[in-house]
């Protein structure tokens, strides 16, 4: 085995957001399913709600590779806090409108009655909980004129329950939440990704002990995850290039695991 | 930058860190199974040592103590009593026995009992409300009785029962009532079956109820002086006629001390 097989590997748990390299799990294509069936019915707002890491963004960005072909349909990775900002960027993305220096929210409305789709554009908002609250009800006004659907990401805190909150309450015709991997669903992304990228003898290194490790360390949060084995790849790849007599091939060292913990700080030693 | 011996460092300080409470207690547990199964065995090895110590308890137990042994248990031997007795020589105040143990009976006196037994003693002993010079005769009548029941008709249903599982019925009765005339007849027929242990322990319940019946102090000296301990019987005989005054213990003292009486 070469070294750059471990520095391969090393790439595929890059933390991007990337609908290439969207990893199909049972519990998770149910939920994806559902939500393109969501899009497709006559909703005004969808929600998709999930602790951080539990593949919200990946999920919204899938849907919006799978959609862009068949349907207008805008994605905004990064939130747009400022509201004339906001309104601009829809005009432009949606009615290809490049405007004015000024743009309100009655000039949005006057001008969205002067165009008609096929079906209703659809815009992704990853990070909602980030958007002001006047913001958000302009959002929701807008969606009630059914003008333009909404596909909003929020994270879900242990706080607060962003379904109550009372703008959504009414609102949101769908809701859809998303949960961290068991282990066994762990082992399967984590195997996919790699074979996905070629990386066949590493995939079979992973077993049932060492995914339940890593499971343990990370919770199944697919973003820790990721950052994990991003470690753990750099430090077996080292101990190739240094020290290779103390690689085990055949399975995942659990003291490496644990290096690769401390080293991302999911262990305090 | 990868520092993996720095790493490797605290990987090894976290698994340390990780494994020692466990390590500790099971260390802790360790020992503590080792210890318990050292004093477990350091006291199975020493029954004798604690059999002893229960009887030396037995020997200092109080006399009520062996009066509850007599109910319960008839196989009472000689030196344990004679450990008691002494005890006693030491202390007059041995005669008047606690009865705490009769405050846990709950029943209190059952009048029908009473009446029935008080009876039975009149007419068990024909010859007992007689006065001076007739104690003897009251003895050997009883003994009489025992010995020849045919000869007391009608009226000795219950006197004429000759051993000693008849009694059974009475000590039940008593522990019920508290009847010193219980205790007394109860006294009475197993210092005439022989058992003057038994005999002297009711005796001595029987004083402590009621400490004024001569026929309770009679059959407690005379118990005595077949259990062997003539000088505490005389001892007893003597303390009570200072404060009473009984022609039948006044005998008895002299019989005993004659060497008439033994």
């Amino acid at each position: 085995m070469k070294s750059s097989f471990y520095l391969s590997s090393k790439e595929v748990f890059l933390d991007v957001v990337d609908a290439k390299e969207y990893v199909q799990l049972d519990r998770v294509s149910t939920l994806y399913q559902s939500l393109k069936d969501s899009v497709k019915k006559p909703l005004k707002m969808i929600l998709l709600y999930g602790k951080p890491g539990t593949g919200k963004s990946m999920m919204l960005n899938k849907l919006y590779e799978d959609l862009k072909d068949k349907q207008k349909v805008v994605m905004y990775h990064t939130p747009l806090v400022d509201e004339t900002e906001f309104l601009k960027s829809l005009a432009r993305d949606i009615y290809g409108v490049r405007p004015f220096d000024e743009l309100n929210f009655t000039q949005f409305n006057e001008l969205s009655e002067h165009y008609e789709f096929e079906s209703t554009p659809l815009v992704l908002l990853d990070e909602a909980q980030l958007y002001s609250s006047s913001l958000m009800e302009k959002i929701r006004l807008i969606s009630d004129a059914r003008k333009i659907k909404f596909v909003i990401t929020l994270h879900k805190t242990d706080k607060e329950d962003i379904i109550a909150k009372e703008h959504f309450q009414t609102r949101i015709w769908e809701s859809l939440e998303l949960h961290n991997a068991s282990a066994a669903e762990l082992k399967i992304y984590i195997q996919k990704k790699l074979m996905k990228n070629n990386c066949f003898d590493v995939a079979n290194m992973f077993d049932n002990k060492n995914v339940k490790r890593i499971h343990k360390i990370t919770s199944g949060n697919y973003r820790d995850t990721n950052k994990l084995l991003d470690s753990l790849f750099s430090l077996y790849d080292w101990y190739e290039e240094n020290q290779p007599t103390k690689i085990n091939y055949s399975n995942i060292s659990t003291k490496i695991i644990e290096m690769a913990a401390i080293r991302t700080g999911f262990i305090n030693a | 930058m990868l520092n993996v011996h720095d790493l490797e460092r605290r990987w090894l300080k976290y698994k340390i860190k990780r494994y020692l409470p466990l390590f500790t207690f099971s260390i802790i547990g360790l020992v503590g199974i080792i210890t318990f199964i050292t004093t477990y065995t350091s006291h199975t090895e020493q029954p004798s040592v604690v059999e002893k110590n229960v009887v030396v308890a037995q020997a200092t137990v109080k006399p009520e103590k062996n009066v509850t042994k007599v109910t319960t248990d008839t196989k009472i031997e000689v030196p344990q009593n004679t450990q008691k007795v002494q005890t006693q020589q030491e202390n007059t105040l041995v005669l008047k026995p606690s009865l705490q143990f009769m405050n846990n009976i709950e029943d209190g006196l059952n009048p029908y009992l009473e009446d029935n037994y008080e009876q039975t003693l009149e007419d068990d002993n024909p010859l007992n409300s007689n006065n001076d010079g007739q104690i003897e005769a009251t003895q050997d009548t009883q003994t009489q009785v025992v010995k020849e029941p045919v000869k007391q008709k009608g009226s000795l249903i219950i006197s004429t029962k000759k051993n000693e599982t008849d009694l059974k019925d009475v000590i039940r009765r008593f522990k019920k009532n508290k009847n010193p005339a219980l205790s007394l007849f109860i006294a009475k027929r197993y210092y005439e079956l022989g058992k003057y242990q038994k005999s002297y322990n009711y005796a001595l319940i029987t004083n402590e109820i009621n400490k004024d019946i001569d026929e309770s102090w009679i059959i407690f000296s005379k118990s005595l002086v077949k259990l062997g301990q003539h000088e505490l019987a005389m001892l007893t005989l003597k303390s009570y006629l200072k404060s009473n005054k009984s022609s039948q213990a006044e005998i008895l003292l002299r019989k005993i001390e004659s060497g008439s009486f033994r």
